[in-house]
């Protein structure tokens, strides 16, 4: 999973787009709560500690909704068709998020959510509160003012299936945007106007890319002829028509009807094996620590699913191919891919 | 109790015109105030005995956004 490029989309549009609203929340209940306290004379306090609770309960309640995202979203894709779909749709709307960030047509703005007004209102008075778990609160209440952006992420975290990994995006994506209300915020308004476009330009790619895997992983998932992969593999196959030894890489890979492979969060371990025809092949799937969606192996030509119960679990799948060639398996995301050979 | 539409600019993204009703309505003598981040408008209702257009226009822009009454 690329948390990390979900860091950065919190880091550079989550800063500026929910600083922009949230921030001016976060002020607004700091300023209430100083005002009671000038009241009663004890102004001792200083806005860290608002600050602090404001982010942390945030921070909780997005990876709680990511959770809570996941979960729902893998009980919705019990049928596998239903995944791709999603997934699909979730990368098309990330990149919509991106054009309209980039600004390229304003038809883009129209696919931006704006939340109820009962919502924005209930938040709005919430920061007027004077309660010394006012920030806190409004902190976990953001959940239901989210930006464009963020409601990409949430599309991210559904379509990911796996209340884990829904977590983990959430939680990237808001962990990413800490650091502007920690006071870079002041640095960007002093950069100005034009350090905040190429911000949103950053943004804007982060979340294309996003969608762009997201997109590409369902349709490696479908097993669709036209995937990033597939144009790959098949550049190689007509380079390797040119190049002598390309077949090199591929002569030490045992021919067995009983291969291993080794499952980790970062996916595959061997990504290639070679199985004969016409004879049963019992493909044992070795859990290491599989944390991520290559747990949920798929082999989309042959219609056939396996789910590692846990992390270190294993699972054992049967087949018999009937005619030689290639047969690629991937993840339930289509992230991590690999290929039986039959011969 | 007057109604006004203004075209804005320079939104990017819905919690600006969330910013811009939260900062309207928090204006003695606004009702509602309704942006719509899509159209790039916001729908204004006021007391025309408290405050005039031009005050709420002086308030978008203190917000940060250029307004205009809508064409």
């Amino acid at each position: 999973m690329d948390l990390w490029v979900i860091f950065i989309t919190g880091l550079t549009v989550g800063g500026l787009t929910c600083l922009a609203v949230q921030g001016g929340l976060l002020a607004s209940v700091i300023a209430a709560r100083e005002e009671e306290e000038v009241e009663k004379g004890i102004n001792n306090s200083n806005p860290v500690f608002p600050t602090v609770s404001f982010l942390i309960t945030k921070l909780i309640a997005y990876t709680v909704l990511g959770f809570i995202l996941g979960a729902f979203g893998g009980a919705i894709s019990i049928n596998q068709t239903t995944q791709i779909v999603m997934q699909f749709a979730a990368g098309l709307y990330m990149i919509v998020v991106a054009f309209n960030l980039l600004d390229i047509h304003p038809i883009f703005r129209y696919a931006i959510i704006q939340p109820p007004r009962f919502l924005t209102r209930r938040i709005r008075s919430q920061s007027k509160s004077k309660d010394m778990y006012a920030p806190a609160l409004l902190g976990a209440m953001t959940i239901f003012i989210p930006c464009g952006t963020t409601i990409a992420m949430e599309a991210l975290a559904i379509s990911s299936a796996s209340p884990f990994l829904g977590a983990a995006i959430m939680g990237a994506f808001v962990l990413g945007t800490i650091p502007v209300f920690l006071g870079v915020g002041v640095i960007t308004s002093i950069l100005g106007d034009n350090f905040r476009t190429r911000f949103l330009r950053i943004a804007a790619i982060a979340i294309f890319y996003l969608g762009l895997t997201s997109i590409n992983g369902s349709l490696v998932a479908a097993g669709s002829p036209v995937s990033s992969n597939s144009i790959k593999e098949g550049t190689q196959s007509v380079i390797s028509i040119f190049t002598v030894n390309s077949s090199n890489q591929n002569m030490n890979i045992t021919t067995t009807q009983n291969p291993e492979i080794y499952v980790t969060s970062g996916g595959y371990s061997p990504n290639y094996i070679r199985v004969k025809k016409g004879l049963p092949v019992a493909l044992k799937l070795i859990g290491k620590d599989a944390y991520s969606c290559a747990s949920a192996f798929r082999i989309p030509s042959l219609g056939l699913s396996a789910t590692l119960e846990g992390p270190n679990d294993i699972k054992v799948v049967k087949f018999t191919p009937q005619k030689s060639g290639r047969i690629s398996f991937s993840c339930s995301m289509g992230m991590y891919t690999g290929v039986i050979e039959v011969i | 109790m007057k109604k006004i539409k203004l075209d804005i600019e320079g939104m990017h993204c819905s919690s600006c015109a969330m910013n811009i009703d939260f900062d309207l309505e928090d204006m003695d003598g606004v009702k509602t105030a309704k942006t719509s981040y899509a159209k790039q408008q916001c729908e204004v209702e006021f007391d025309e005995g408290k405050i005039t257009a031009e005050d709420v226009l002086k308030q978008v822009q203190k917000t940060g956004y250029k307004a205009a009454p809508a064409q």
